[in-house]
Order: structure tokens, then sequence, then C-alpha cells
């Protein structure tokens, strides 16, 4: 997160490094419909007010609670759903496994467990507290375990 | 077998959302009036003045025709049914770092009541705190029993003349401030404490 560019780098080159993490963490939160919209709102929110973005503290914080918005007012759903032509060996339950939990297990597990990010830039872009992403984290991937009866508990 | 499922995760979260372009942001161009800050105009002054003069016309009319209580548009704790509110009045709670000194809370204090459209409605201590944290989990004495006060951090009841984005970024920057709630983060909040979804030996935390 902290490799972000700030000041006067170019949008584009903001754009290249913010995008994934932005549309991976709504995505998580919100489902991959409502929550890659919400990613589209937030870049062009930034686009349109680059002058102000560019120089925030915390860019991405701020355009993540910028998608958080754009959700309120879209209502749309949270859903999982796999996209058709998917692979078949995609464990059919975990679509619902995922929704069932909380928005802060889903943004934990899928960002700390799925994408290797470090509690402290999930914290840095959602704007919770480390120990709280750890906590979600954790309860989190055990949820996802008992929801499909994973009962590995390596890791 | 967690990497196993975690891989399944990115697959379907990665294929279901696919990569946004520079292109595509054209396409939000409804912007302006759904995000927190509009974008600037562009219309001619003649536009402008127009808007303007419609503004003044409907804020008057407003203005005439509701009362007092009707003008206030937004949500206080009360109007938005939240169980154990800080305060019925106020629509957002700003806490304090756990452990903050008797001047750090009075440095709080005189910024929150220094930012424009805020008002201090109450200032809840260690003992408001548990009374909150009580009444949060008051199916559950033995919880409420293992908890003392000074666990708890103290807050600020706060009435805001917004509660948009940039009003709660401008509240966090303040000094000491840890976090703050909306009247819909803090019902959220009580759910999943009551849940068991947050660690109550670290209550109160965004």
């Amino acid at each position: 997160v902290s490799d972000v560019p700030s000041g006067d780098e170019r949008f584009e080159s903001f754009f290249e490094l913010a995008e994934p993490r932005l549309r991976r963490a709504l995505v998580a939160a919100y489902g991959v419909d409502a929550g890659r919209e919400a990613a589209g709102d937030a870049l062009s929110y930034a686009w349109e007010h680059w002058d102000k973005v560019r120089g925030l503290k915390n860019p991405l914080g701020y355009l993540y609670r910028v998608g958080q918005s754009s959700t309120r007012r879209r209502k749309t759903p949270i859903v999982f759903a796999r996209p058709d032509g998917h692979d078949p060996w995609v464990e059919p339950k975990l679509a619902v496994a995922l929704a069932g939990l909380t928005e802060r297990q889903r943004l934990a597990v899928v960002l700390v467990h799925g994408y290797g990010w470090r509690p402290a830039e999930v914290a840095e872009v959602t704007g919770l507290r480390v120990p709280t992403v750890q906590t979600h984290a954790t309860r989190g991937l055990a949820r996802l375990r008992h929801a499909l009866e994973v009962h590995n508990h390596a890791r | 077998m967690p990497d196993d499922l975690m891989t399944e995760v990115r697959t379907m979260l990665d294929d279901g959302a696919a990569p946004i372009t520079l292109d595509e942001l054209s396409d939000h161009g409804s912007l302006a009036t759904a995000l927190p800050i509009r974008a600037p105009r562009r219309a001619s002054w003649i536009v402008a003045g127009v808007a303007a003069a419609a503004v003044v016309v409907i804020v008057a009319a407003f203005a005439i025709i509701t009362t007092g209580e009707d003008r206030q548009a937004v949500a206080t704790f009360a109007s938005a049914s939240v169980d154990c509110a800080p305060s019925p009045d106020a629509n957002l709670q700003v806490f304090l770092p756990l452990g903050a000194t008797d001047e750090q809370i009075e440095a709080a204090r005189v910024a929150l009541a220094q930012t424009p459209g805020v008002a201090v409605d109450r200032y809840l201590d260690h003992q408001g705190a548990m009374s909150q944290f009580a009444c949060i989990f008051a199916n559950n004495p033995g919880l409420v029993g293992s908890v003392s006060a000074t666990d708890l951090p103290v807050s600020f009841a706060v009435k805001s003349d917004s509660v948009d984005d940039e009003m709660i970024a401008r509240l966090k920057a303040t000094p000491n401030v840890t976090a703050v709630y909306t009247p819909a983060d803090w019902q959220t909040h009580v759910d999943e404490e009551r849940a068991g979804e947050v660690d109550p030996t670290t209550p109160y935390q965004p």
C-alpha cells in the first residue's frame, strides 16, 4: 500500500497500483458485481478529483470509503456467484459460504489469506485496526472451513 | 488445504470481477450526484446564476414550511433506532485511545468543538463507556462482570451538520481520535459484538 505514488505522480501510475487493491477489497466486502462497480466509482472519483486525491495521506483508504458510499447508494445484493464457464473444480458451496461471513470477516480472510496482504495493509485500506483484522481473519477462515467441512487446520 | 481453498477464492473473485480499465472510468459519469463531493461544474455563468437562484427559492420555501425539528436531516442515534446509543441527539461517536490522559481528552474536546459544523453533545467517561457496554451485553452478565470501566475507551457523542466521508475523515484526523462511528457503523458493531464476531475484550475498535 505504501508503494502507491502520491504528489505529482501521474494518475495512470496510481491507477495501475490502486485498481487491483481497491477492486479486490471492495469485491471481498460487497460481492463481485457490487464490489467491482464500487471500485469503478471510487477510481472515477479519483480521476475527477485527482488534484485532491493525490495529496491525501492515505488515498486508498479514502477511495475505499468512497466505494463504500457507492454501495450504500446502489444497495446491490452481496453475491459471489461464479461466472459462466468457470472451472469445474471450484468448490460449489464456496460462493454461499463466503457470502455467509460477515463483511469484515470476508475482507480479512480474502485479503490476508487469499491475496497475501499483511494485516497492516488491510487495516490501512479499510480503516480497521490491525488486531481486529487478525481476529476477523482467524475467525472468518475457521467459519469458512467449517461451512465447507474442511478439517485440515494447517497454517 | 487452506491454500487450496484460498486459491479457489481468488479464482472465483478474480474471474467474477475482471480488472477495471481506464477506459471504463468514463462509464461512471453519473458520479457527480452520487459521491461525497460533487465534481466541479463547467456551466456558464448564466446557468450557474439560474441554478443559484433556484436553490435560494427552494431553501427559502423549505424554511417556511418546515419546523426546526424537520430541518435536522442528518440521522441521529435516536432517529436511526440504534441500540445502546451514546446520546439520542448525537449523530456521531468519536472515540479516544485507551489510556488517554486528561490533557489529551481536553485537547480532543477543544479540537472537536472548534471543528466547523460540529458540536460536542456529551462526554462519555469510562463509566459512561461501561454503561454502554453493559447495555450491549445485557444478556451476558458474566462478560460485563469480567470487564472493568478502565478497559473501555472514553468518547464524545457529537452533533455534526453532516456525516459524509469528508467530515468523518476530518474528525478522524483530530488529535487523539482513534475512531468515528456513525449510527449505522454503531449498529453494525453492536450486532457483531453480540454475535461474538468482535473480540469483546477490545470493544469499540473500528
